[in-house]
């Protein structure tokens, strides 16, 4: 069975969908900046966002964070809103439930009564939602230009060089590479079906479904038998371990992240 | 340096099924053998054991007169690199040049070697350009030489690919197998298992026919495709040029010096030469 995807297939497009944010990383305008460093920055940035309680600081970084991956990195409009409205929903629900408050009695401006209790809105609890909001997003926009600059095989690179456990970094090696093998497999065979009428109605699609899922499990089964022949034949003891080798950090780099930090020092001063 | 090959009565069962019996073979450094067979005739299981990855239930292995053992059996990874069938199940790192990087690794070499290696794995298979990619997004004519190129970062001497040829489209499949002449014109020793009788017509200078776990045949190609009990047992096709050049002779148009052609080139020089010589004596 030959799981090669051509580029520009309908099949490769809905892999792309999938696996949308990795196929961003790979086209990044900052792909070819040191991945340790950008990974650095994002931790950096994401640890100023969580300890400043300012609004203008987190206003500043979803500002610069976005703008950089759209004009620097080169991600679509398009894409990149679509990206951040999927947290948008959960953020918006969740600062909801922080803004409201519920008592006995009626609480600030803005209240209705639920018969037994009183759901208001207080000027601290809407500060709080606010505060919260934009530092979710601001975290969010920070981790998305991680992301969308930086393959996942390079992420687990930087955690091997931060010396996370072998397990863990090897296991995610694996489970990056066999995604897509195993997604493709699914997809294969959900063709399959539906070229037989497998999807025609409710309870055939449940079966076939069952089935899809069921011959996905025997195959990747007997995979694992094949990736491990694979790992013998080339001397596999027991170690996963490869080349790793990264693009060198440069001087301006460098100098435009301690330029960012010093703004953000800044304004985590002065800023309201 | 190339190094000799030799498998005595080897034979190999999973679980209650056997798979290999009794088999014996030598092979020469150098040699370019295609191994043919029906689907189940034991050929990927042959090349996993000579490559180490499985055991011989009985029998011995020898490489260059040392017996393999247990304990020795690393030797066989190191010497024997088997290319498999499918890329994806031999594509195990999340980027080419990672993926290029864990033989050598493997075999304990320092880190400038890893790379001395990498680097010319991925030239000599044409992948500049390619080294920080995913595996994912690689076509797969792009994986195949990422298979290769695996094999060829570890130095074997003895390459084995397991149906090269399959799945691969007609300009690929093309650039592979001017990979695997160019190989075998440097020196090292090849074998390749294919349906594909054209294939193993003009790629090898011998053929080692399987059957249902053992070796019914083995010889030059001229001399397994005129067994047609061979081709018959063996579900195998006669090639088309040798089925031509048949015809040719038997219309009395090429001549019957038993020489046969083995691509069109040659089959072509053979007629022109043989009309040009009868002209010239009329």
């Amino acid at each position: 069975m030959s799981v090669c995807v051509p580029p520009g297939s309908k099949q490769f497009f809905l892999l792309v969908k999938f696996m949308l944010i990795d196929h961003y990383a790979q086209l990044s305008g900052l792909r070819k900046y040191n991945s340790s460093a950008k990974v650095a920055f994002a931790f950096l940035n994401l640890c100023i966002v969580i300890a400043v309680n300012k609004i203008t600081l987190s206003l500043f970084v979803i500002v610069f964070m976005s703008l950089t991956a759209l004009l620097k990195g080169k991600t679509p409009f398009k894409v990149y809103t679509r990206l951040m409205s999927i947290p948008l929903t959960f953020i918006v629900l969740s600062c909801i439930m922080i803004g409201v408050e519920f008592s006995s009695r009626p609480l600030g401006k803005y209240f209705i009564s639920l018969h037994f209790i009183y759901a208001g809105i207080t000027r601290n609890s809407a500060l709080t939602a606010v505060k919260v909001f934009f530092k979710a997003m601001a975290g969010i926009s920070s981790l998305y230009l991680l992301s969308l600059s930086t393959p996942v095989n390079e992420i687990v690179m930087v955690l091997e060089r931060l010396r996370l456990p072998k397990i863990f970094t090897e296991l995610m090696h694996l489970i990056y590479r066999y995604i897509f093998i195993l997604f493709d497999t699914a997809f294969r065979m959900q063709i399959s079906a539906k070229a037989r009428l497998g999807f025609c109605g409710f309870k055939t699609s449940c079966k076939s479904f069952a089935m899809v899922a069921g011959s996905l499990f025997i195959s990747a089964l007997k995979k694992s038998q094949a990736y491990y022949d694979a790992l013998l034949s080339r001397g596999y003891d027991g170690r996963l371990e490869f080349l790793s080798e990264e693009y060198p950090l440069k001087a301006r780099h460098i100098l435009s992240a301690a330029i960012y930090f010093v703004v953000l020092f800044l304004i985590a001063k002065v800023g309201v | 340096m190339p190094c000799k090959l030799e498998i005595k009565n080897i034979s190999f069962a999973y679980e209650n099924k056997n798979v290999l019996r009794n088999i014996s073979l030598s092979i020469d450094p150098g040699e370019k053998i295609a191994v043919m067979g029906a689907n189940g005739a034991g050929k990927s299981t042959l090349f996993l054991n000579l490559n180490g990855v499985l055991t011989p239930d009985t029998g011995d292995i020898y490489l260059d007169g040392i017996r393999i053992l247990k304990k020795n059996r690393k030797i066989l990874n190191k010497k024997v690199g088997l290319v498999f069938q499918e890329a994806d199940s031999q594509i195990i790192a999340s980027n080419v040049r990672s993926e290029i990087s864990f033989g050598p690794i493997n075999m304990g070499l320092d880190r400038q070697e890893v790379i001395k290696r990498v680097d010319e794995a991925v030239s000599y298979m044409s992948l500049e350009g390619f080294e920080n990619r995913a595996p994912q997004y690689l076509s797969g004519g792009e994986k195949k030489r990422v298979s290769i190129a695996d094999i060829l970062a570890m130095h074997s001497d003895v390459l084995i690919f397991d149906e090269p040829m399959t799945a691969l489209d007609p300009v690929s499949a093309n650039d592979t197998e001017e990979i695997l002449n160019k190989l075998s014109a440097e020196g090292r020793t090849l074998i390749a298992s294919t349906h594909d009788s054209d294939f193993a017509y003009r790629f090898a200078k011998r053929i080692i026919v399987m059957c249902e776990g053992e070796v019914i045949a083995d010889g030059t190609p001229y001399e397994i495709f005129s067994q047609p009990d061979v081709i018959k047992k063996a579900h195998i096709k006669k090639p088309v040029l040798m089925t031509v050049w048949e015809g040719l002779i038997n219309l009395d148009i090429a001549g019957n010096d038993g020489k046969y052609p083995v691509t069109e080139a040659e089959a072509l020089e053979m007629l022109t030469l043989k009309y040009k010589g009868k002209e010239s004596s009329q």
